[in-house]
């Protein structure tokens, strides 16, 4: 499992849930930064992070979901970053094809997910 | 007593009362379903106001003698999936061929205005000498207010569902993401129980939160139904309980905001439910948090005045326009800047139906860009032992 971990970036508000996305990930090996909203997860981005998925929760105070997803598609450096939508969203199938996202994951799923979008998304 | 019957319409005594069948298109014209005789040719020999009215027409005089084909043709006629009606199943056709009293629930769409009215339709066979002397009596009854009336509800079902379905799914993400987390560490080192110890208290406490939301959605449930809500009131300090949920509330959220809580007495005492009234806590203290900068501070105050018991929740977050103060209590409400933020609106209004039903109110001073300030105050004894809400009580604003 070690040795083929990928860079990661998953963006969700509520703490328990960014505890066991990053600890699902990095147990499968992976490299994991977290960020609470879109601006902290612009940063990240801003800062050096060169993830090749974005796990992506839609609502979240400041820059929401939608917001930051818009944001990466106007911006050369992540425009071809795949997303991921993570979200509770009824219609969730809707909102990632209106996101342009990669995938999406309805909550609450099997850990084993995170691994197996990343494999796919990463590999890409 | 005075006369009832006003002198100028009273009838002359002298006179004969009419007969009855002098009066029947009158009768008929003061009743409000839609009323057409039509015989086998498909002409139209009687119609009422109402039936005109329903067809469009002006008048029932200009619907005598017409076609009914050609005044049906005014219209789409659609069935209960908005397909279009089968001709040969109207009741009127029915009741010609033979079947005993047939009815159906029409739905009239002007062709021109696109506008759908619902009639229950039903129709009877008027037999005649011969079969050509047939006739059809067909009564109209507009449902249209309530098979509105029925979609709305079912409507506002429907998004109680979804959101309720949307939020008990981040806590239930949260009980299954952290019993897999466990399962796998124990798999690989199996000696750390300490680690074990700590998911299986994160498990209990996302349980706990779902188990809040499934509460409340029953109240809300219980409370836009208009039926009991079950309290169970008992002797609270209102300073420890504001206490107690402060601090599960900072401990939830990082430290991201700076709490502080200051009261006037040692203690507040009141006769309340401690349950729900700690979830009413729970979502106020809850927005504040949502609503407000990581970083800002909110305070918390309690107090006792005339009998009451108050709480006032001080944030310096985005703020409330005047315009949405009350409707923030609507169920389902989310004012224009709350987009984004988790949450779904149920929230405040489930809390101040748990207030008022304490006998009790709960208040909102804010504005937009200058932070929110709650307050809630409390009889001190609630005297709410068969606690009964209306549902125009939780909506009305």
């Amino acid at each position: 499992m070690e040795g083929d971990g990928h860079q990661v970036l998953v963006v969700e508000d509520d703490p328990a849930l960014r505890e066991i996305y990053a600890g699902a990930l990095r147990g499968y090996g992976h490299d994991v930064r977290t960020a609470a909203d879109g601006s902290a997860a612009l940063d990240t981005l801003r800062n050096g992070w060169e993830p090749c998925v974005v796990f992506l929760d839609l609502r979240m105070p400041g820059m929401d979901g939608w917001e930051l997803s818009r944001r990466l598609r106007e911006d050369e450096r992540w425009k071809s970053l795949p997303v991921v939508v993570v979200a509770a969203h009824f219609r969730i199938d809707q909102e990632a094809a209106e996101l342009g996202a990669a995938a999406w994951l309805q909550k609450p799923f099997d850990l084993a997910r995170l691994d197996e979008e990343t494999r796919a998304q990463c590999q890409t | 007593m005075p006369d009832l019957i006003d002198a100028a319409q009273a009838p002359e005594p002298t006179q004969q009362p009419q007969s009855i069948e002098a009066l029947l298109p009158a009768i008929f014209d003061a009743v409000a379903d839609g009323v057409t005789v039509i015989d086998r040719q498909g002409t139209v020999r009687f119609a009422n106001e109402a039936a005109a009215q329903v067809m469009g027409m002006p008048s029932a005089s200009v619907v005598v003698g017409e076609s009914f084909a050609a005044l049906a043709d005014a219209f789409e006629l659609l069935d209960d999936d908005g397909e279009p009606f089968d001709q040969a199943k109207l009741p009127t056709r029915r009741a010609l061929d033979g079947e005993h009293e047939p009815e159906a629930v029409v739905r009239f769409r002007d062709r021109d205005s696109k506008k759908d009215r619902w009639s229950l339709v039903r129709a009877r066979l008027l037999k005649g000498e011969t079969r050509d002397l047939d006739l059809v009596v067909t009564s109209f009854q507009d449902i249209t207010k309530l098979v509105v009336e029925a979609q709305d509800a079912v409507r506002v079902r429907d998004e109680f569902m979804a959101i309720a379905s949307h939020d008990m799914r981040t806590p239930l993400a949260a009980v299954r993401g952290y019993a897999q987390l466990a399962r796998r560490h124990l798999a690989t080192t199996p000696n750390d129980l300490a680690a074990i110890d700590r998911w299986l208290g994160d498990i209990d406490e996302s349980a706990g939160r779902l188990t809040g939301l499934v509460s409340e959605f029953m109240d809300i449930s219980l409370l836009q139904g208009g039926n009991p809500v079950p309290m169970q009131l008992q002797r609270v300090d209102l300073v420890e309980l504001v206490t107690e949920h402060v601090r599960d509330q900072q401990g939830s959220v990082d430290q991201s905001h700076v709490f502080s809580v200051s009261s006037d007495a040692a203690e507040i005492v009141g006769y309340w439910d401690p349950g729900r009234l700690g979830r009413v806590i729970d979502n106020v203290l809850g927005n504040a948090v949502k609503f407000s900068p990581a970083g800002s501070s909110i305070e918390v105050r309690t107090w006792s005045q005339d009998g009451y018991g108050c709480v006032a929740i001080v944030d310096e977050g985005i703020g409330i326009a005047e315009r949405d103060h009350q409707l923030i209590f609507s169920p389902m409400f989310r004012a224009s800047n709350a987009r984004g933020v988790q949450g779904t609106g149920l929230g405040l209004a489930g809390s101040r139906g748990i207030v008022m039903l304490l006998g009790g109110e709960i208040t909102v001073q804010s504005r937009l860009g200058e932070g929110s300030t709650f307050t809630i105050r409390l009889p001190l004894n609630s005297t709410t032992t068969s606690v009964r809400a209306s549902g125009a009580d939780l909506h009305s604003a």
